[in-house]
């Protein structure tokens, strides 16, 4: 699918005064493209992506699906959360929980269950269909809610900083998988972050989202060679200059 | 150990009870030993009466709470859900929630005269409130998230609802039924007292202007007793709930909100 971001601009009034939170923001998310929204914590990053997705509605400008404009909710679009345990309903199964990105859809329950048992699979977690959240590790809730977006057949991952509260080797076994469920399921992904290098080493491309009120201030393609793996692309003196021109952007390039 | 000792603990209170009694330190004129209350089950009638009283007073606790529970348990999610609904409720509520149930009583016997249907609506009226307070806070505290997920899903409002708002609120609103059985024993005993002509509330209160010392305290412990064993139902309930359903009744943390 093809998301196309017009002019997008969010405010709110309060007590007679006006915040902007989001400002004339637009870009287009190719089909099949895994594009990286990079900015600072608290630039309202969570926010423009509940605009995409059509959870929020947008004070100005449009949001394009395959051209034309979106009303109510994103169709075929699925969304990963940073607060993993928050996202997982925690009086359902594992596999319950996989099959509710399913429940919207009409399909007999046999196809349900096979479609999040083959999602289950897919993240490694098979053998931990009938076992509840809390049960699990962070890791592998996140590992779950991941099943769960992809079970649903989505063609757009909606992503919001994902990988943030995990542990630094958890982490890289998550983005790994990440690229691994992309590339397999062909869907598109839009990935917000605050990590340059997570960015740039899953990423086709990278926005870069300046502060307050939140806009585009940065496009930068990245051209690193797939399929990727952590030491060689980290290493990549490609990537090195890539992450060079990101902080450039994000205004933290020199030490003051 | 803390366990048994816990449970073991009424006993001993009897027992030094009955100690300071028989040793004089307490004189039976103003509180009789646990042996002579208990004695007083011997007299003829008395304990089948006792049975019958708390039967009907139980009733009564169990009749008003489901009423006033299934009320404040369906306009609460009602309120949660439905934002403008709450806010034009809230003041009728406000207004109409700090009203002692007791209160009520004199107005209710116009409509409803003397009777079980009175005690049943006044105790349904008690325990509607906290009932309804923790379902509305519950259905309120409901994680964004959840809801995102489920929206992004393509769930119907309605779905949203019953898949997810509904299952993640209940911990919140089993803690408001908790509180209200814990009311709904009380206020049935005020309503026996008040404008009964029956059950453990009348009972004791009859034979306390009787000056029969022994049996007002019989009916009194009856009713620590009716509130202990109710409380003992809804624990066991839940807890079977809990094995039925993992997760389900569990209570989740507090988490920051969205923005």
């Amino acid at each position: 699918m093809r998301l196309q971001a017009q002019d997008l601009g969010l405010h709110y009034r309060r007590n007679g005064a006006t915040t902007t939170i989001l400002a004339d923001i637009s870009f287009t998310l190719a089909e099949g493209e895994f594009l990286s929204l990079l900015g600072p914590s608290g630039v309202g990053k969570t926010t423009l992506l509940r605009c995409l997705a059509g959870l929020v509605r947008p004070t100005r400008g449009a949001v394009l699906v395959d051209g034309s404009p979106l009303c109510g909710t994103l169709p075929g679009a699925a969304m990963v959360f940073q607060d993993y345990a928050a996202s997982l309903f925690p009086w359902r199964t594992v596999l319950g929980n996989v099959r509710f990105g399913l429940e919207g859809q009409k399909l007999s329950g046999p196809e349900r269950e096979a479609l999040a048992r083959a999602a289950l699979t897919d993240v490694g977690l098979a053998d931990f269909a009938a076992h509840h959240p809390f049960e699990l590790s962070g890791g592998m809730q996140q590992r779950v809610a991941l099943a769960r977006a992809v079970a649903s057949g989505a063609r757009l991952l909606l992503m919001d900083e994902p990988f943030a509260s995990v542990d630094a080797l958890t982490r890289i076994e998550l983005e790994d998988l990440l690229l691994r469920l992309w590339h397999e399921r062909r869907a598109s992904v839009l990935f917000v972050t605050h990590d340059v290098e997570e960015a740039l080493y899953l990423s086709d491309r990278v926005l870069v989202l300046g502060d307050r009120p939140a806009r585009l201030v940065g496009d930068v393609p990245v051209p690193l060679p797939r399929p990727r793996e952590q030491l060689r692309t980290r290493g990549d003196p490609a990537f090195a200059a890539l992450r060079g021109a990101l902080f450039a952007l994000l205004g933290k390039g020199t030490s003051a | 150990m803390i366990r048994l000792a816990g449970r073991l603990l009424p006993l001993a209170a009897l027992l030094l009870w009955e100690i300071l009694c028989r040793r004089g330190v307490i004189d039976a004129r103003f509180l009789p030993a646990p042996s002579a209350i208990l004695a007083c089950l011997g007299a003829p009638g008395t304990a089948g009466d006792l049975l019958a009283q708390t039967s009907r007073t139980l009733l009564r606790t169990l009749g008003g709470f489901a009423l006033g529970g299934a009320a404040g348990f369906g306009l609460g999610l009602a309120c949660g859900a439905v934002r403008s609904l709450d806010a034009a409720l809230r003041p009728l509520v406000e207004i109409l929630r700090p009203i002692p149930s007791v209160a009520v009583i004199p107005v209710a016997v116009l409509w409803l005269g003397l009777g079980n249907s009175l005690d049943v609506v006044v105790v349904a009226f008690a325990c509607s409130w906290p009932v309804f307070v923790a379902a509305r806070d519950a259905v309120h505290a409901v994680d964004p998230t959840l809801c995102d997920t489920a929206r992004l899903g393509g769930l119907s409002p309605g779905r949203v609802f019953r898949l997810v708002v509904l299952p993640a609120s209940l911990p919140g609103t089993i803690t408001g039924l908790r509180t209200a059985l814990g009311i709904a024993v009380a206020v049935a005993v005020s309503c026996e007292m008040v404008a009964g002509s029956d059950g453990l509330g009348q009972l004791a209160l009859t034979a306390s202007y009787a000056r029969q010392d022994p049996l007002a305290w019989l009916a009194v412990l009856a009713m620590g007793l009716a509130g202990g064993v109710c409380a003992l139902g809804f624990s066991l309930l839940t807890r079977w709930a809990q094995r039925r359903r993992p997760g389900l009744l569990e209570i989740q943390p507090g988490r920051g909100r969205m923005p």
